[in-house]
């Protein structure tokens, strides 16, 4: 057993050197509390297995494959992954076997090995993917970029025509990241080796018809993932497209590719995605290609580019992208677990066979923020659960005809607690027998929205539907057949905040307006008048602030969704009052001049958090982390 | 890449032999970046609960107003130093978690003994992460380690000396209050 027990997630990282290749058998154990409560990872010649121990019963969970061949005296870069969920194991580059099973936590890591070695283990705690880097720094400053080929510089201002008109103090952005190719690709990377689940982003700008891309899962110069951008002003069979490619061994394999390239001169943002097998590339924030292999399971992320002319690359950042797409093409055992009613891999799908109630989830309990969707297709009613947790769940259903359910030719949103579903929010949905169906759900800190076929049918506010694990669910007479599960979590709320200027206004005045964060707010002309937005706000929109000591003084604060400047009751209004001396907050919530409600909410925390939202078709109104009002409006 | 030294033992695991790994090898310095010895203005100390720190509290350079209006270098010399028992001479990676305000609060100088200045610095702004920094080729005894200011906005959590190329910090570490002189 290894002597540092890691919490996860972490990676076990070692070298396998085989000696005996008939012999050969590894096991590698984690989260061991005793030998009968482990999972085990076997890989030998013609096999490659996950088993879970639980009380001395061994059960194998998860896919996997074997390893092609080894010979003797060779030696293989291997990797455990584990974290609340997933096991991932890797060994020469090749990701063998994924599980994904929540039973243990929080055991020891070890192994055993027959007919080989393991040299050199190492346990790396694993976190949070993030970085970003706007190459604001001089060109001999240290960065966390390492050019792997051609020539890679920090370039203050352009290098073009005008660039000798130039005053770096006086640009918004004189720094970006510069390279070019001499002989074959040009490559930097930044990260580590253990990145894994994660998208790149970066501006771009070719100055010439040269292709251009980005790099994930980075091993070395011959094996990588990337997506790779031709100018649409370029000549020959490779013009004019965007591919993902993975290279391998040194050799190309393009995993898919679709007309369009760019044009030089042109800025862009240009976004690699990776996970579980899953590689998406984006323009713009425009999904342009998706492809599917288990290409490294790990590695760094970089930036590419072909051809002398050079790229200027910018803003780049790295973050965690996490999805599970599950498309059922070979059983997972241990990936959907059935919390009621029978389930079972048929034919690509997950099948809920037999009537009633049934449910299976997966995922994690951590989960929060996120969308899924599900292709469904059957007799009996059909949905998908989220914020699911060991004893309750949300669930967004349909009830098809002819299955038996009250709930026949409605969706309905509801909460599920020690069996019994409480209805949260409901509207006509038609749903035939037999027939086949897009749903989804989306669920956003308290909000959950339900869609059919694309088309938006309902939603509800329950305070605590904020995270949980997603799930298939089944009800009344009749199978249900799914497949195409996919679930991607909803990217962070920008903010527009309310604070001191970051730019100087005295010295700077020309940039007080454009530069300010207090820009998007208009000045009232009298004190105690309305700030207004600048803008129009659409959608789902948040006001949030704190209050520092609410006892300090007697005040009030009227804040407006929705308002119009030139309708003094227009809106839904939140208003509050602290009393001098007093924890105690009084909170009335009007429609324009009709009072929907008043409450008088006790004070804990200082300082005091207030959030004043639009969530679909609801108003939450939440003081000090209390839910005070929830309105449908 | 992974290269990672560690002794060996052995012991029996369910009906196979195990073989097993000490980090006996391994120096892992950890100090809370409020374990100074000393700390001279501006640098200052504050405490914060609940905002996933290693000891609830972290150094910083106040954010002046306004903030890095010229080139003209640090206002001050404001530094918080630390006394560090090394415990084997040998070359240890130093790491910094550190939170900056921006692309001109994002660096501390670094001066270990009397050797001139180093700094540590990146570009991922307004969260706690990690910053690798310089390597260090230290003798086994007592180092004095001054953080000092380079640019006001600038945060620091905790820094790390590691006597393995490989190991990278990801999240908070375990303070090692074993190596710290206070």
């Amino acid at each position: 057993m290894l002597e540092d027990v890691t919490e996860p997630p972490y990676a076990l990282a070692a070298s396998l050197h085989v000696t005996d290749p008939a012999a050969l058998r590894l096991q590698i154990v984690l989260e061991q509390t005793d030998a009968d409560n482990t999972y085990v990872i076997t890989c030998a010649p013609r096999e490659t297995y996950v088993e879970r121990i639980v009380g001395g019963k061994a059960t194998r969970i998860g896919q996997s494959h074997p390893f092609g061949a080894f010979e003797a005296d060779s030696d293989f870069e291997l990797t455990v992954r584990r974290d609340a969920w997933r096991i991932v194991f890797v060994l020469g580059r090749e990701v063998l076997a994924e599980a994904w099973d929540s039973t243990l936590s929080g055991g020891g890591v070890g192994y055993s090995v027959t007919g080989g070695e393991i040299v050199d283990p190492l346990v790396q705690p694993l976190g949070d993917v993030y970085m970003t880097d706007d190459f604001m720094r001089t060109q001999d400053a240290s960065s966390t970029w390492e050019a792997v080929s051609g020539t890679w510089k920090t370039q203050s201002l352009r290098v073009d025509e005008q660039s000798d008109r130039m005053e770096a103090d006086k640009s918004a952005n004189a720094f970006s990241y510069w390279g070019k190719s001499d002989e074959g690709p040009a490559i930097a990377c930044t990260g580590y080796w253990f990145w894994t689940d994660y998208q790149v982003t970066a501006a771009v700008r070719v100055t010439e018809a040269d292709p251009m891309g980005l790099v994930a899962y980075y091993q070395d110069p011959q094996n990588y993932v990337m997506a790779r951008w031709t100018s649409a002003l370029a000549e020959g069979e490779d013009a004019d497209l965007l591919q993902i490619i993975g290279v391998r061994g040194g050799e190309r394999s393009v995993l898919a590719q679709t007309h369009g390239g760019h044009i030089p001169g042109q800025w862009y943002q240009l976004q690699l995605r990776v996970c579980d097998g899953e590689i998406q590339c984006l323009v713009d924030d425009e999904p342009r290609l998706v492809a599917h292999a288990n290409l490294f399971g790990q590695g760094q992320p970089g930036l590419y580019c072909e051809g002398a002319g050079g790229v200027f690359f910018d803003s780049v950042a790295v973050e965690d992208w996490k999805v599970l797409s599950d498309e059922f093409a070979q059983p997972a055992p241990g990936k959907w677990v059935a919390r009621s009613g029978d389930w079972k891999h048929d034919a690509g799908t997950m099948l809920a066979s037999g009537s009633g109630s049934r449910l299976a989830v997966a995922g994690m309990e951590s989960w929060q923020r996120y969308w899924v969707a599900v292709d469904a297709e059957g007799k009996g009613a059909m949905g998908l659960a989220v914020c699911a947790d060991a004893s309750s769940w949300y669930g967004l259903r349909f009830g098809t005809k002819g299955s038996g359910v009250s709930y026949e030719g409605e969706a309905q949103i509801v909460r599920v607690a020690d069996g019994e579903a409480q209805v949260l929010a409901s509207a006509p949905a038609h749903i035939a027998s037999g027939s086949s169906h897009r749903l989804k759900a989306v669920v956003d800190d308290g909000l959950i929205t339900g869609y059919l076929d694309g088309k938006r049918v309902l939603d509800a506010y329950d305070a605590g539907a904020i995270s949980g694990r997603t799930g298939l669910v089944a009800d009344g007479a009749g199978s249900v057949r799914f497949d195409n599960v996919y679930l991607a979590m909803i990217p962070p709320k920008r903010i527009a905040r309310v604070a001191k200027e970051f730019t100087e206004g005295d010295e700077h005045f020309e940039m007080q307006e454009w530069a300010s964060t207090r820009a998007p707010w208009l000045k009232p002309a009298e004190d105690g008048g309305t700030w207004w937005t600048k803008g129009d706000y659409f959608g789902d929109k948040t006001i949030a602030f704190e209050i520092p000591n609410i006892e300090a003084a007697a005040g009030s604060v009227r804040l407006t969704l929705e308002g119009t400047p030139d309708e003094p009751a227009s809106g839904i209004t939140l208003m509050i009052a602290t009393t001098k001396g007093s924890k105690s907050i009084t909170a009335t919530l009007l429609a324009g001049s009709e009072q929907l409600g008043e409450q008088a909410v006790e004070v804990a925390n200082a300082p005091c958090s207030v959030r004043f939202e639009r969530k679909g078709t609801w108003v939450v109104a939440t003081i000090d982390g209390n839910v005070v009002f929830n309105v449908k409006r | 890449m992974r290269r990672f030294i560690v002794s060996a033992v052995v012991v029996s695991l369910v009906t196979l032999l195990v073989a097993g790994v000490a980090s006996a090898a391994m120096v892992k310095m950890v100090v809370e970046a409020g374990d100074y010895f000393a700390i001279s203005p501006s640098m200052a100390k504050v405490v914060a609960t609940g905002a996933g720190l290693g000891n609830n509290d972290y150094i910083q350079i106040p954010l002046r107003r306004p903030h890095a209006t010229s080139e003209t270098g640090p206002a001050d010399t404001g530094n918080a130093r630390y006394k560090v028992n090394v415990p084997t001479a040998g070359v240890y990676q130093l790491w910094a978690r550190t939170w900056w305000y921006d692309a001109c609060g994002n660096s501390f100088f670094i001066i270990v003994d009397a050797k001139p200045a180093v700094y540590v610095e990146d570009a991922t702004y307004q969260t706690w992460h990690w910053v690798k920094g310089p390597k260090l080729t230290l003798t086994a005894g007592q180092h004095t380690i001054r953080m000092q200011n380079r640019e006001d906005g600038a945060r620091m959590d905790q820094f790390m000396l590691i006597n393995s190329t490989q190991y990278v910090p990801t999240r908070v570490e375990t303070r090692t209050g074993q190596y710290v002189v206070k």
